[in-house]
């Protein structure tokens, strides 16, 4: 009996460690003091050929001449809740999406979603953004924007921008064009 | 007996915790600073660490960022760290010291990363007294400052910084529990008590809060089963749900520990209950047994221990098979965390194995994250080749030389056009054949006259013919004159037209020509990334082996242990049978 009470207090002992935080159980953690400096390199390797690798398909799938970005950014986004996106260069469907809560909440926290990357012709353009989703008060909500654009030998970056309008508690859209410099 | 377990409460107070970055983005909610910082914040928010991370490098290559974009910068450090790269996290940091401008929060992150290469004493002084943080921040800030005095044993201070910590905050939550731990160590039970208090009305938002009130529970249960309040510890332990880790552990020693049989029983019929936990469940047949042995219920206990006889057999059996051959797939198991249940406690409560796993994690995502680019290489290649077998036809079609000669010869002819035929200078130069043998005729005839004048009877009459003869000549000319120019206005048009078309193709071709890729270029940088990351999939592999070499060492040297506790338990078992079988 005793012996039984001894291995399993053993056993509980680690239940009252002290506890560490680990807010995302996904992302990775500090490596233990025996972490080996090769150990280190061959990560610093990895992340080296992860970025030129990267670079090279920035390069090859999208050259500066014909590249074109489109961003989705948002500010509280309490007036219009991000649900999907759809978006037409010169009237064609060049693509959409469906958001996650994980990617909503990632947009209001201040990131920057890149919701499409192509290649355009030179000459004048017109993009068209629609969202919609359901609002606060489970109303159905569909926002557009316009915006025309001449597309030359640089690359253009546009940021669709969601910003809650408190004066008039409407949400309202922006395009802002990003120098090819950023 | 109990003392015993609460020895161990405090071993690892120093653990490292996951750096996150999230903090970062509560500086500029709102605003996009650059689309790269944007995009690895988005990355980052998601737990995408790596592709993050890459974002940040790629801009950095790109010279997209620069060395004074601090949040960016500060994201990219912060990052480093949390994938163990800290030689790079310490270079991007140590370029913000003395940082004045952005001083709070340089010396935040420094004061972090510090904290996490177990530095207490430089962490402190860079912690210490920071104002221009966010909320966030200030919490996290906090929270290392008071891990920092509660290693250096000083609770009243890690108490203070607790103290202003906000009520709702996960770091509050770590802290409180670290602290009531720390506390009873010390046999300060009451204040433990009131923190752990404090703990549970925390409001519960996720699940990792939810996690941290169940294991305080089942600390604070097992601290009232080391006083002796068991109907405390029942009590506290009956709140968790079934599934809590430990909770198996946890009641078996309230059975072990009640002196009321029934309620030993009752505790013990509670662990049968539970989900997995073999080994604890075995032993509450061994106890049960006991009990009914005690209460001279012989024919009861003889049953229980052959119950608890065979469990063990069983479990004993399945360690003899993964220390014979299934030891491949056990490590895999415990990798993903799906290791057996009778094994799962032995395994989950070895705390080196624990920070083992989180590097074998690790190591798996960073080779996956390879393989992964591996597998695009050919298809890139691919897409390479097509790309420069279609531009080299399209430069096949049209020759930039022949367009520039063609050009050359309609500027000519454009210039011959323009300076002789509409001159006006030598009228008769553009005239008919005809009509200039019959001028030519007109002027021999125009001599004759002038020469022998004198001999003509008429001269004046012949003179008159001349001259009307020439008037027509002259007339004649004029007409051609007008449909020649007509010509040669329509023939400048087309000569025009051709030349600004060859000018259009031209411009196409020297475009073609400067915006192309560098094909040669890129394929061999392609050809370059498969040897670079095939050369490191083959190291990624050796340290992996060697890794799991060293974590198979610390599993097997468990399996033992656990086989020779088995051994033990079966034999105290065959012993109590035997004892049983003579009374029988």
């Amino acid at each position: 009996m005793v012996r039984v009470v001894w291995v399993m207090l053993l056993f509980l002992s680690a239940v009252v460690q002290a506890a560490e935080p680990v807010p995302n159980s996904t992302a990775p953690t500090l490596p233990a003091a025996a972490m080996s400096s090769q150990l280190q390199d061959v990560k610093t390797q990895v992340m080296q050929l992860n970025r030129d690798l990267f670079l090279l398909e920035e390069d090859l799938l999208f050259p500066a001449s014909t590249q074109l970005g489109i961003f989705v950014s948002m500010d509280a986004g309490v007036l219009m809740p991000l649900d999907a996106v759809e978006l037409r260069m010169d009237d064609d469907k060049i693509g959409g999406y469906l958001y996650t809560q994980q990617q909503t909440q990632a947009i209001q926290r201040g990131a920057l979603q890149r919701v499409y990357e192509g290649n355009l012709k030179s000459g004048e353009h017109t993009l068209m953004v629609v969202f919609t989703g359901k609002g606060p008060q489970d109303q159905p909500y569909r926002r557009a924007i316009e915006h025309k654009f001449i597309k030359a030998t640089d690359p253009v970056w546009l940021e669709v921008k969601i910003i809650d309008d408190t004066k008039t508690q409407q949400p309202a859209l922006e395009v802002k064009a990003w120098p090819s410099t950023h | 007996m109990a003392k015993y377990a609460l020895s161990f409460f405090l071993l690892w107070l120093c653990q490292p915790a996951l750096v996150v970055a999230e903090s970062l983005a509560a500086e500029s909610p709102h605003t996009v600073q650059s689309l790269d910082y944007g995009m690895a914040l988005y990355e980052d928010f998601q737990g995408q660490s790596i592709a993050a991370l890459t974002q940040l490098m790629a801009a950095d290559k790109r010279g997209r960022m620069n060395s004074r974009d601090v949040f960016p910068q500060l994201l990219l450090g912060n990052l480093s760290l949390s994938l163990g790269l800290t030689k790079q996290a310490e270079q991007v940091f140590s370029q913000f010291k003395g940082d004045q401008q952005f001083h709070d929060p340089v010396n935040f992150y420094l004061g972090k990363f510090y904290y996490y290469q177990r530095q207490p004493t430089q962490a402190q002084a860079l912690l210490e007294g920071l104002k221009q943080l966010n909320a966030e921040q200030q919490q996290e800030r906090l929270y290392y400052l008071a891990s920092i005095a509660m290693q250096a044993n000083r609770l009243d201070l890690a108490q203070d910084y607790e103290g202003k910590i906000l009520k709702d905050s996960i770091w509050k939550a770590y802290i409180s529990h670290n602290l009531a731990l720390a506390h009873a160590q010390q046999q300060n039970f009451k204040a433990a008590h009131q923190l752990w208090q404090r703990l549970y009305r925390q409001d519960n938002k996720n699940a990792e809060l939810t996690l941290l009130q169940q294991r305080a529970r089942l600390a604070e249960g097992l601290i009232y089963l080391q006083q002796n309040q068991l109907e405390d510890a029942q009590k506290m332990l009956q709140a968790l749900p079934q599934s809590t880790p430990w909770l198996a552990g946890a009641v078996l020693a309230l059975a072990a520990s009640e002196t009321d049989a029934e309620q030993a029983q009752q505790q013990l019929n509670w662990l049968q209950s539970l989900p997995g936990h073999d080994y604890e469940k075995s032993q509450g047949l061994q106890l049960s047994a006991q009990l009914a042995e005690q209460q001279k219920n012989k024919a009861l206990a003889w049953q229980r221990y052959q119950s608890g006889l065979s469990a063990y057999q069983q479990q004993q059996n399945q360690l003899h098979e993964f220390l014979g051959g299934g030891f491949d797939a056990l490590y895999q198991q415990w990798l993903t965390q799906r290791t057996p249940d009778a094994l799962s406690s032995l395994f989950e409560t070895d705390s080196m194995l624990n920070q083992q796993r989180q590097q074998g994690v690790q190591l798996a995502q960073l080779q996956a994250s390879l393989t992964k680019n591996a597998q695009r290489l050919p298809e890139l290649q691919e897409m390479l080749a097509t790309r420069q077998q279609a531009h080299q036809q399209r430069l096949n079609v049209v020759s930039l030389q022949d367009l520039q000669t063609r050009q050359q010869t309609l500027k000519t002819q454009y210039a011959v056009l323009d300076n002789a035929a509409l001159s006006g200078q030598q009228p008769w130069q553009w005239a008919s054949p005809s009509l200039l043998a019959q001028q030519q005729k007109w002027q021999r005839a125009q001599q004759m006259w002038q020469n022998n004048q004198t001999q003509f009877a008429d001269g004046t009459q012949l003179n008159t013919r001349l001259l009307r003869i020439k008037g027509a000549l002259l007339w004649q000319l004029q007409e051609q004159s007008i449909s020649d120019k007509l010509l040669v206005k329509n023939a400048r048009r087309e000569i025009q037209t051709a030349l600004d078309h060859n000018q259009q193709q031209i411009a196409k071709v020297q475009q073609l020509l400067t915006q192309a890729p560098d094909y040669l270029q890129l394929s061999q940088r392609v050809r370059d990334y498969q040897q670079q990351i095939t050369r490191t999939q083959q190291q990624l592999q050796q340290l992996q082996t060697q890794f799991q070499q060293q974590t198979q060492v610390r599993l097997h040297q468990l399996l033992q242990q656990q086989q020779q506790v088995l051994k033990t338990h079966i034999a105290d078992l065959h012993y109590a049978l035997a004892r049983l079988s003579e009374a029988l």
